[in-house]
């Protein structure tokens, strides 16, 4: 047998006690056991879980259990380690062209951005939570929990990082490292649009600090199979969980191309790698 | 005709020589858990019931899962009579297989305690389960397959939902042991 027959193999072992396998797999899976000592025992030690998923009852049961949304989504940790870094060679090369607009509170409906800092091109898309669901094709992921101060942390690291400024551009917003800043605005009462053109780039996250010191994530609150976000357009957000706190800044952690947001390990290495970008926007009163 | 001598050599094998390289897997398997001395005993016990009490088992498919299970079931009695010294009455494994498919299942008190102690542990970890696993668990406890899975979440290839459910394999093992091991 082939390391590659015996690592294709390994990855089978998850779905044994849970009666996943097909029945090429499941051939696959034994004729490699009986091969591997490794293999072997890692089966023998799986079957206390396979003869307890024996109970098709508890499956369902279990499954029903999944149904629900963990607690604890929403992502809380301490200001201090928001140090954000961004290499300044990411400035070079920078692709993304975002912007971070205030709206103004609810009654404008279909976004209500200010058309001077809006790009004109961009393609309206609401993507309020509530409005998430229906629309669009693709089956729906939920959003992998990041471990999020372990992950600043890391970026902590990352030589040569000032805090990333958000530019008016021809399209949208440029990032850059420049130290100039683009002023203030006002923070939002009840609502946030936000002008997303990117020519290339992955997935974004985006969250609010608030004036305690802890974030909060604003958007997505789910993500979808085939991308967490429209090609270019402004999505709407409602900031949700402040529990009477006032946001004090907005930062957008946009992923390289190819990194799921969902997966929490490749997020991991992006932000190992110093390959994930911070734009910050702050707030005023 | 199958036989199986002392040591637990098995001296005519099924045509394709599984029952051999079973053989082979229980005795090391058995010796790097209880030592070399009771691997051959135990090898030689599950190989003589496969024999035994299952000759129409001959399909790779039947005799391995047969044979994991006779594994775990004899090291599980062979640490619980070291444990308890002098007591060396265990069920026998037919017994065994007959109450759990009476539905009676495990009917030994110590096994029950195991298993329920097992059930709240597992259930506890798999409700820490986040995001892209929390998904993957569900479906597969749901009864779809890999391929299936790979459809409802838009997985690029099969190969991927392999390697998801390999890493979150790992983070529910991680779980486990926090829960309380496994």
């Amino acid at each position: 047998m082939t390391d590659q027959t015996r690592e294709d193999a390994r990855m089978l072992v998850g779905g044994h006690a849970t009666r996943t396998l097909a029945p090429e797999e499941r051939r696959a899976l034994y004729a490699a056991a009986l091969e591997d000592d490794q293999l072997f025992a890692e089966l023998v030690d799986e079957q206390p879980l396979y003869d307890l998923l024996e109970d098709r009852d508890l499956r369902l049961d279990l499954a029903a259990d999944l149904k629900e949304t963990p607690r604890g989504r929403v992502l809380a940790w301490r200001l201090p380690q928001w140090q954000i870094a961004v290499p300044l060679a990411a400035a070079a090369t920078l692709v993304i062209a975002a912007g971070v607009v205030l709206l103004q509170p609810p009654s404008t409906p279909g976004g209500g951005a200010d058309s001077t800092l809006a790009d004109d091109t961009a393609r309206p898309v609401d993507l309020e939570p509530a409005e998430l669901t229906p629309e669009q094709p693709g089956p729906e992921r939920q959003l992998a929990v990041l471990d999020l101060p372990a992950l600043i942390a890391t970026a902590d690291a990352v030589p040569g990082g000032s805090e990333l400024q958000i530019e008016s551009g021809d399209s949208g917003f440029r990032a850059s490292t420049s130290s100039k800043s683009v002023g203030d605005s006002p923070a939002p009462s009840s609502g946030l649009a936000i002008t997303i053109a990117p020519v290339e780039g992955g997935d974004v996250l985006l969250v609010g600090i608030a004036d305690d010191g802890t974030a909060v994530q604003l958007y997505p609150e789910r993500v979808r199979a085939a991308e967490s976000l429209p090609p270019g357009g402004q999505v709407r957000v409602t900031p949700r969980n402040l529990d009477g706190r006032r946001l004090v800044s907005v930062r957008l952690l946009v992923l390289p191309p190819g990194v799921d947001i969902a997966d929490d390990d490749a997020v991991r290495d992006a932000f190992a790698n110093g390959a994930v970008t911070v734009l910050e926007r702050r707030l005023s009163r | 005709m199958t036989s199986v001598d002392r040591t637990g050599s098995v001296k005519t094998v099924a045509a394709d020589g599984v029952l051999e390289r079973l053989r082979v897997r229980i005795r090391a398997f058995a010796a790097s858990r209880v030592g070399m001395d009771a691997a051959d005993d135990l090898t030689q016990d599950v190989l003589l019931l496969l024999v035994t009490k299952y000759p129409d088992k001959t399909e790779l498919e039947d005799l391995v899962p047969l044979a994991i299970r006779i594994v775990q079931f004899k090291m599980s009695s062979f640490t619980r009579k070291r444990v308890r010294r002098g007591e060396h009455v265990q069920p026998d494994f037919d017994t065994v297989v007959a109450t759990r498919q009476s539905d009676d299942q495990w009917a030994d008190p110590e096994s029950q305690a195991e298993r329920r102690q097992l059930r709240a542990r597992f259930r506890q970890a798999v409700r820490q389960l986040d995001g892209r696993c929390r998904n993957v668990f569900r479906l597969k406890l749901e009864g779809r397959s890999f391929a299936e899975i790979r459809t409802e979440m838009g997985a690029p290839s099969i190969n991927a939902v392999y390697l998801w459910d390999h890493r979150c394999r790992h983070k529910l093992k991680a779980l486990l042991e926090e829960a309380g091991g496994r």
